[in-house]
């Protein structure tokens, strides 16, 4: 399949991002060039991405760079990471309950570590540690769990006391009167926080300076594939030719779904049906107060995950909402339980202000795991599913998937998480590792 | 905080009920295949559109029944009447929230639905 | 010095009762009635805070809640906007973002740097080497705006509300008020919600003309019995209606959180004035109109010595007149609706020295006010579900469209005299509560217990209200020159451009590049002109550009208001009191608080083999099942059969879910013909219940059976031993000959004096056992009991630990621990209770195909060193080699065989007895340890439990 790829015209080279650099556009008053450029869409590409959001940024990235790949565009309805890549939490970490869990999120995790430098701009990785804390016998007998399946996998990550805790992390109460005392926590030091945006950016910037048109404000309404046993030619047997846009069709062999939160009807276009119900799952940030939590705290037990950016504020997250349904708006009630579950944790931090609340999509598949790789439907990709993980899954999954498109081949490292899987029963354990979860 | 329209108790907030899921027929548990059964078990429609599904009054009546929801905007349509179909038996297998009530919700590495 | 003016008409304070407090490290006198920031100005002082990023003095720009250069700290509450919060006695009020102090300031040598500290700054720098960011971060991380959190900080008493009024209406002006009036008067219960800390709304600072016709109307809407909050604020219009409303003026709550079902809401939040953007215009003394009013007329300060004012509408006109009157000498009025302008302040970092203006004029001065137009707040709308559009002849936003249940009144809606503000608030509250009506009826229909509500649904009222005008107005966003468009965030229009023209150009990507609009303030100073600089640099439309989506809450709300008293349950049995006294160490289980031993559980395990214990298992769920069809639902719900359980016995259920999952198990026992006692695990009490009622209600509606939960309706309580037999022979007449009354029966009756106690032999320690279910009320009765009457036989309590100890070696499994999210039945090792003759149950066809399939198995274990007890979930691997095959999933040491056991998930191929497997240790080191012929490591046979 590689032969039928081509290169598109790479741009100028991009501008490097260093200090000496702003230290001369400072003098000189030069500007930088365009991060990105706005391209007229062609009729025609050897591969379309759909949504440009980590994954799909990531993909285009990967398929320009690992394999040459460049006659690629990149489709989002709105701007560039406006999606979940702009509305997650920004952690990673690889403290995952199975092997292949743990393989995958590592493998990740490392492509963060060299991201600056691969992609030349500062994404502000944030190596400051992870703990989920243990409320209860089983919960630490869980971390314990994790703990040594890590270990086994050369991961840093072990169960500490709530003296160790104490340490890392101040502001906690490890006495033993709150009604979810904390008896111990998992701590997982490379874990951290990143800036989101700047991890977007610096694909799309990579992207389009190795050739790749990046469309925004470009919206799919459907996928054009012939030959199926559905109907209109869709479904299983057919071959995809191409998508349909608010900007009119064009042509294409390959069409890769890489959306959250819309994953099941982008594919529903291509006529095939998947496992996935859309959940939202809120966020919030307080005002900025001066930095006094150093690691990234999380609660299973209680359904909250705190981390302190540089600016000051706390970042918090929570479990899913659990009603299905594609309305973002943000609810009172989750403002509230987050609030009394943080307070549990950190008693102290009682005057601190709630400055905003959002929400995001999270297509949350039976497993918690995501669905990836090749359809029934030729020509069609997905990298969706990813419920709550497909920020910290981002670079991983656009390597692993370029080569799926570049190879027509099944990656090892994806294999696991193909849509079969539902038919044959095989699912993914990380349905319990996800569901201990952040 | 939706109002959602129980038919024994009427509008009700959110929190006092839970979503069990989109309503499936049960496949004849004699002749079903693994794909017939897999599909029942995981595979559920998901527009942003109406879909018919089944909520559990579980601070009020008790009583389980089905709903139509318009997934896109939340607003509900014709809410039953006491006496209406109920939803078939539908298995959901994502946990989700912190409802905690869903079945297995005690097995260990079960116990919370994901999250970042 | 002071500042403070002779009495003005409209004034707020009370002179006669002096507040003494600390600003900044120097004792000062305010009044009651002033605002923090009022008072530090009385006192001369007019440089409030640093800025973020470049460490610029800051004096007050809009001096209310918005003020995004007058946060301090109060004591220990960080970010407070002292242009809002009232002084109270005695405050220590501190400067924030400040070092070392407020005067000089090290880090304003940003400033220097300041040009090469570009948009993107960060991205840009620190890449190389990646290893030495965490070390810049913690620098940068000292940079952190905001103030200081005491992580000591006492939890405050916290409250919340609920309340179901028929109209709220946000916002306590003109327009608002008059719209409360009305619905008040049509008959609506009514809840006024005003941000400030008076009704009025711009009246409050107006006229006395203005201000007699607010009262006047405050009068009237306190008579009409509407609920009136001050210094409250809706945050939020959440789906149907739920509104939240963070009230700071509660007598005793620090804050408190109100939550409101609003049949309908009245919008009628006024307009936020705008700053403007030009050279210097950060520089301490720039003041928008609506500042300098505030500051004169409601606090008697005196803003300033000698001012130019930029005005473009009436708040500006207006404020000439009263800084006039205020003794502030008038150095030049500029019309901004003609061509004047302002170019740019000049002067120290601290003040103005002077001001800058079209045509080539400087004027000296010390104080520029800018009055250049408004912006509309429409957070609220936003919220349900409105996309305002912008109107380039009014140069602002106003609502398209908003959902039946929400109205807009005020100056969201339009402008107009004051009778007109007047005259559409009132309509819109008439419109409101007529809606509230039919909304009302709508509600009650649609429950049928209430359907004998009267009459047909009213038609809902149509809006017919007369639309208010829209004024023209200028559209003035930013000067010849730039300045800074997000106080808080420190970003400058040079930066926006510059940011636009790099590509990040659509307002959502130009918001997250530069952070402008996500400071304190959400936007409402900073988002239009920072949309009218995009639109400038990209040659576009302020509507071509779009806007953001602004985000709950309107207003920042307090973690401990949002919290409120924290009602997390704890569940404790009927014994509790007793294990507490009694020296229990208490352990949490789910809900549940349990003795989890008294002192030595190997010695109440030791006790149990050869006396008798009891143990409280109350938290054991319980349901009672009646009716003809109970067998039918039990064979549903658990994997094995029910068809053939007689009257008086008892019988062990596996039940999965559709998955083949297993998901619970217990006992249960047929009392009588037609009920049944089932139990559950401790944590699956609710799902159970929750389960059968799922497959009754929805498969099955013509069953008869009825569920009945009785968890704590009964106290349950195990007697185990070989005394047991002994002991409960002196405390009923039950026969308790092994003939009449075997394993696994049950019997009803008198147990030491009390009637309906349920009884049944099982074994789950292994010994001779009875485990009674008695009326909870009873509970500690029987307890004491049990112990008195045992005695001479060595009774003595025992607990979890104990007990889980027994059932290892027992090789009882425990759902959840000895299982997981995918442990399907036959890995349990209880094929023979899977009976796949029965025509239907819950996961029969996962369980079909899973007999057939390689699954894991559970298996005992021993290790080959019997002190050695690895820790639960040692992981099993491939020697030498880090593959892992299974996992400990229960360990401990027996008291009883004096050697380390378990229980282990292991692949088939190692689940043969006298299998090796090799175990990890938490030290990393390795053990090995053998799989057991028998799941049971003592009598594995059952003759103790038969006896």
């Amino acid at each position: 399949m590689a032969g039928i790829f081509r290169r598109n015209g790479a741009g100028d080279a991009p501008a490097r991002y260093s200090a000496p650099q702003l230290a001369r556009k400072g003098l000189t008053g030069e500007e930088w060039p365009r991060v990105w450029r706005d391209h007229e869409i062609k009729p025609a590409y050897d591969v379309i991405i759909i949504g440009g959001g980590v994954h799909g940024l990531a993909t285009a990235y990967y398929l320009a760079t690992n394999h040459g790949i460049t006659n690629v565009a990149v489709l989002d309805k709105g701007y560039l990471g406006g999606g979940g890549s702009g509305r997650n939490t920004a952690i990673v970490r690889s403290n995952y309950l199975t092997p292949e869990g743990v393989a995958f999120y590592d493998r990740s995790l490392s492509l963060y570590n060299s991201m600056a430098a691969d992609l030349n701009i500062n994404v502000m990785f944030s190596e400051r540690g992870h703990l989920t804390l243990a409320h209860t016998d089983s919960a630490l007998r869980t971390m314990h769990w994790r703990a040594e399946v890590n270990k086994l996998q050369g991961i840093d990550s072990s169960v500490i006391d709530p003296d160790e805790v104490k340490k890392l992390a101040p502001s906690l109460d490890v006495s033993t009167h709150p009604r979810y005392p904390i008896l111990g926590a998992l701590y997982h030091p490379p874990g951290g926080i990143i800036r989101h945006d700047a991890v977007v950016w610096g694909y799309a910037r990579g992207a389009d300076h190795r050739g790749v048109h990046l469309h925004q404000k470009t919206e799919v309404l459907d996928i054009l594939v012939e030959g199926g046993d559905g109907p209109g030619g869709k479904g299983a047997g057919g071959k995809v030719t191409g998508v349909r846009t608010n900007k009119g069709d064009i042509s294409a062999p390959i069409v890769v779904n890489c959306t959250a939160g819309w994953g099941s009807l982008i594919s529903n276009m291509a006529g095939v049906k998947l496992p996935i119900n859309t959940h939202p799952l809120e966020a919030a940030v307080t005002e900025p107060v001066k930095v006094f939590l150093p690691t990234v705290v999380v609660s299973g037990s209680l359904h909250v995950y705190v981390s302190q950016t540089d600016r000051g504020e706390l970042v918090f997250g929570a479990s899913v909402d659990p009603l299905a349904t594609y309305s973002m708006r943000g609810s009172l009630s989750f403002t509230e339980e987050l609030a009394g579950h943080i307070l549990e944790l950190m008693p102290g931090i009682s005057k601190m202000r709630l400055l905003r609340q959002w929400a995001g999509l999270c297509d949350m598949t039976p497993d918690y795991s995501p669905i990836m790789g090749f359809t029934p439907v030729e020509g069609h990709l997905t990298d969706v599913g990813w419920g709550t993980y497909g920020f910290k899954a981002g670079p991983v999954s656009g390597e692993q998937m370029a080569e799926c498109i570049a190879t027509n081949t099944t990656p090892k490292l994806i294999a696991p998480f193909a849509l079969e899987r539902f038919s044959t029963g095989q699912l993914v354990g990380e349905k319990g590792a996800a569901a201990v979860g952040h | 905080m939706l109002l959602v329209p129980c038919p024994h108790c009427g509008p009700r907030n959110q929190s006092d009920l839970r979503l069990v899921g989109a309503t499936v027929p049960r496949p004849d548990p004699n002749a079903t295949t693994p794909e017939e059964w897999g599909d029942y078990l995981y595979l559920r429609d998901n527009p942003a559109d109406w879909i018919e599904e089944t909520w559990y009054c579980r601070a009020g009546c008790r009583r389980y029944f089905t709903l139509t929801r318009h997934q896109g905007t939340n607003e509900f349509r014709n809410p039953p009447m006491p006496g209406d179909k109920v939803g078939t038996a539908t298995y959901t297998t994502i946990s989700v929230g912190s409802s905690g009530s869903q079945p297995g919700a005690n097995i260990e590495p079960h116990t919370t639905g994901g999250a970042s | 010095m002071t500042e403070r003016l002779q009495p003005q008409s409209g004034e707020v304070i009370d002179r006669s009762t002096p507040l003494p407090f600390v600003w900044n490290g120097k004792e000062c006198t305010g009044y009651v009635g002033d605002t923090i920031a009022s008072a530090i100005m009385a006192n001369g002082h007019r440089i409030f805070a640093r800025s973020m990023k470049y460490h610029r003095p800051r004096g007050l720009l809009t001096a209310d809640f918005w003020d995004p250069n007058a946060f301090v700290q109060v004591d220990d509450d960080p970010n407070v906007r002292s242009g809002h919060r009232l002084l109270e006695v005695g405050v220590t009020v501190s400067p924030q973002n400040v070092w070392p102090s407020l005067d000089v300031d090290v880090k304003a040598a940003n400033q220097l740097v300041g040009r090469f500290l570009s948009p993107g700054f960060y991205y840009k720098t620190f890449i190389h080497p990646q290893k030495l960011w965490p070390a810049y971060e913690k620098v940068l991380s000292t940079f952190a705006p905001g103030g200081e959190v005491d992580i000591e900080t006492p939890l405050a008493y916290h409250d919340k509300r609920y309340t179901h009024p028929d109209v709220v209406v946000a916002g306590g002006g003109p327009a608002g008020m008059a719209a409360a009036l009305a619905a008040a008067e049509a008959g609506a219960s009514v809840l006024l919600v005003e941000h400030e800390h008076g009704l009025g709304g711009h009246l409050r600072w107006g006229s006395d003309e203005e201000r007699a016709v607010a009262a006047d109307l405050e009068a009237k809407v306190r008579a009409a019995g509407v609920e009136v909050l001050t210094d409250s604020t809706v945050t939020g219009r959440y789906e149907d209606n739920w509104v939240g409303i963070v009230q700071r003026s509660h007598p005793i709550a620090v804050e408190r959180l109100i939550k409101a079902r609003a049949k309908t809401l009245v919008v009628a939040a006024g307009l936020i004035e705008r700053p403007y953007v030009f050279a210097g215009n950060d520089r301490p003394g720039v003041m928008l109109s609506g500042a300098v009013r505030r500051l004169i007329n409601l606090y008697a300060v005196k803003p300033g010595e000698r001012a130019v004012v930029f005005s473009a509408n009436d708040s500006g006109d207006a404020s000439v007149a009263d800084l006039e009157r205020a003794g502030v000498e008038i150095a030049a009025v500029v019309d901004g609706r003609t061509t004047g302008n302002v170019i740019a302040t000049h002067g120290s970092q601290k003040a103005i020295k002077s001001v800058e203006l079209s045509g080539g004029r400087t004027v000296e001065a010390d104080l520029l006010v800018t009055a250049v137009g408004w912006t509309a707040p429409t957070s609220l709308l936003n919220m349900a579900g409105d996309r305002p559009v912008y109107d380039p002849a009014v140069a602002r936003f106003f609502p398209s469209g908003t959902p039946d249940n929400v109205l807009v009144t005020g100056g969201l809606a339009g402008d107009g005299t004051l009778d007109q503000l007047i005259e559409h608030g009132s309509a819109t509250g008439s419109l409101a509560a007529g809606r509230a009506v039919a909304i009302a009826h709508r509600l009650q229909a649609a429950t049928v217990r209430a359907a004998a509500v009267e009459g047909a649904e009213p038609d809902l009222a149509a809006d017919v209200r007369t639309p208010l005008g829209r004024d023209p107005h200028p559209e003035l966003f930013r000067s010849t020159t730039h300045g800074i468009v997000d106080y808080s965030e420190d970003v400058g229009s040079k930066d926006l451009v510059s940011a636009a023209k790099e590509g990040y150009d659509s307002v959502e990507l130009l918001k997250r590049y530069t952070t402008a609009t996500m400071g304190p303030a959400q936007g409402k100073l900073e988002t239009v002109n920072t949309v009218a600089v995009l639109a400038e640099a990209r040659g576009e439309t302020i509507a071509e550009v779009g806007t953001t989506i602004w985000r709950p809450p309107y207003a920042p709300i307090t973690l401990g208001a949002l919290a409120g008293r924290i009602f997390e349950p704890e569940r404790v049995s009927s014994i509790h009191p007793w294990h507490v006294a009694n020296g229990a160490k208490p352990i949490l289980a789910g809900q549940w608080i349990r003795p989890e031993h008294y002192g030595d559980p190997a010695g109440e395990v030791t006790n149990v083999r050869t006396n008798v214990g009891i143990i409280d298992v109350t938290p054991l769920g319980k349901l009672v099942l009646d009716g003809p069809d109970v067998p039918k639902l039990l064979n549903l719900l658990y994997t094995n059969s029910w068809n053939k359980l007689d009257v008086g016995s008892v019988r062990y259920g596996l039940m999965c879910a559709e998955d083949g999952v297993v998901m619970d198990d217990g006992v249960t026992g047929r009392l009588s013909e037609n009920r049944w006692l089932m139990t559950t695990t401790s944590s699956g009490a609710g799902s159970v219940w929750e389960w059968a009622e799922n497959w009754l209600q929805t498969a099955h509606p013509d069953w008869e059976v009825f569920v009945t939960p009785v968890t704590t309706a009964y106290t349950s309580i195990n007697v185990a031993g070989p005394k047991s037999r002994e002991l409960m022979s002196r405390l009923t007449d039950i026969d308790l000959d092994p003939d009449a009354f075997g394993y696994m029966k049950v019997r009803t009756g008198e147990i030491a004096g009390v009637d309906d106690c349920i009884m049944w032999r099982i074994g789950f320690t292994g010994e001779l056992s009875y485990e009674l279910h008695v009326p909870a009320g009873y509970g500690l009765h029987v307890w004491e009991a049990l112990l008195e009457a045992g005695a001479d036989l060595g009774v003595a309590p025992f607990g979890l630990e104990a007990q889980r100890i027994m059932r290892i070696e027992k090789g009882h499994f425990i759902v959840g621990q000895d299982t997981d999210g995918l442990t399907k039945a036959p890995t349990t090792g209880l094929q023979p209770l899977i009976k796949l003759d029965k025509d239907d149950f819950v996961g029969k066809p996962e369980l079909t195909w899973a007999m057939e399939q390689d699954l894991p198995v559970l298996v005992s274990v021993k290790m080959t060193d019997k002190t050695i007890v690895p820790p639960e979930a040692s992981q099993i691997v491939r020697p030498g080699t880090n593959e892992i095959l299974g996992r400990i999933t229960s360990s401990r040491y027996s008291p009883t065989l004096g050697e380390s056991i378990g229980l282990a998930q292991v692949p088939p191929e190692l689940a043969s007895a006298g299998s090796e497997l090799t175990v990890v240790l938490t030290s990393g080191e390795r053990t090995t340890a053998v799989v057991q012929e028998h799941h049971a490591h003592f009598d594995p046979e059952g003759a103790r439990l038969r006896v």
